[in-house]
């Protein structure tokens, strides 16, 4: 096995660390007290190990279902509410519209006077029920996720797609 | 356990839990009661300051997290968009019963900071997170502009 085996691996444990990171991200966002509220089943906890795509060999049928598997976690409530395809983010994992209303200003740091800094700081604060990140955010508006199915989202990804390509090859 | 923070130009020492919210070190801790509480989740604005002169709701933020930050409060609020905006806030005598104002007027400097000449939308995006109960919001947005022109004078 040369570089690229070496490469299919890498990426392959890079993927399958994520989709481990992610779901336990999601499952621990579910089970800690938070923000939100109100609570959904999430679909990130149902995630199936990528060796279970093994039998698939069409490579772009496979490339189509990993991604689709991987989409569950990107398609949480967690990601989504901050992908939205408009300029106001969602909250919750009901996904209402955030209160206050804010923005997603010039930089996607929210509008002079309320940007997202004002509330959310470096790490989530559960006694007010804010979350917190210390970048806390907008994605681009490359990057507006909500609306859209799990495949489609990929082209708007930067690195998703090439992901699930290598993951297909391996 | 002990934490030195920096409030209007002062450093203070103070001893509570690690996840006491600013607020509550603010008031309870410093007497400085000039920023109110009105919600505990970050949802009116009563509570805000600055944070190294950004706005900070210091209801969502433990007192941990502060870091080496610096906090301005009303009561250390100073310099041409604080005096502008109080100059502004007489002027039209926005307050009615006042409770949510300090943490209205640390808004509107925090916008001012930033846009010299904010229009209504500008003031509207700043200003939406701080409720007022009484409904002052005409006022304040007049107060915000008559305060603009007051900094280009």
């Amino acid at each position: 096995m040369g570089d690229d085996g070496c490469t299919r691996r890498a990426a392959l444990k890079g993927v399958a660390g994520m989709l481990a990171l992610a779901a336990t991200a999601a499952i621990l966002a579910l089970e800690q007290p938070s923000a939100q509220t109100q609570r959904a089943a999430s679909p990130a906890r149902e995630l199936r190990p990528v060796t279970s795509f093994a039998g698939i060999t069409n490579q772009r049928a496979r490339s189509m279902a990993l991604f689709e598997e991987m989409s569950k976690v990107l398609r949480h409530p967690r990601c989504m509410n901050c992908h939205p395809a408009g300029d106001h983010p969602t909250q919750t994992d009901a996904m209402r519209p955030h209160q206050p209303l804010v923005v997603r200003g010039t930089d996607g740091h929210g509008a002079p006077g309320l940007p997202c800094a004002t509330c959310h700081h470096a790490a989530n604060f559960d006694p007010a029920g804010i979350p917190g990140h210390a970048d806390w955010r907008l994605a681009p508006a490359s990057m507006a996720w909500q609306g859209r199915s799990g495949p489609r989202s990929a082209p708007r990804s930067r690195t998703a797609p090439a992901t699930a390509t290598a993951i297909s090859r391996s | 356990m002990e934490f030195r923070i920096k409030v209007n130009g002062q450093v203070h020492s103070v001893d509570v839990l690690p996840d006491t919210p600013v607020l509550w070190v603010l008031r309870d801790n410093l007497g400085l009661t000039g920023t109110k509480f009105g919600c505990g989740i970050a949802q009116c604005g009563a509570c805000t300051v600055f944070l190294n002169g950004q706005p900070l709701r210091s209801c969502s933020l433990a007192v941990s997290g502060l870091g080496n930050g610096e906090i301005t409060t009303i009561e250390g609020l100073t310099g041409r968009e604080g005096e502008a905006v109080r100059n502004a806030w007489i002027a039209r005598d926005v307050p009615q019963c006042g409770y949510c104002q300090s943490g209205q007027i640390m808004s509107a400097v925090a916008l001012l900071k930033q846009i010299k000449k904010p229009t209504d939308r500008d003031i509207d995006l700043a200003m939406n997170g701080n409720l007022c109960r009484c409904a002052t919001y005409v006022r304040i947005r007049a107060a915000i502009h008559e305060a603009a022109k007051l900094l280009e004078g």
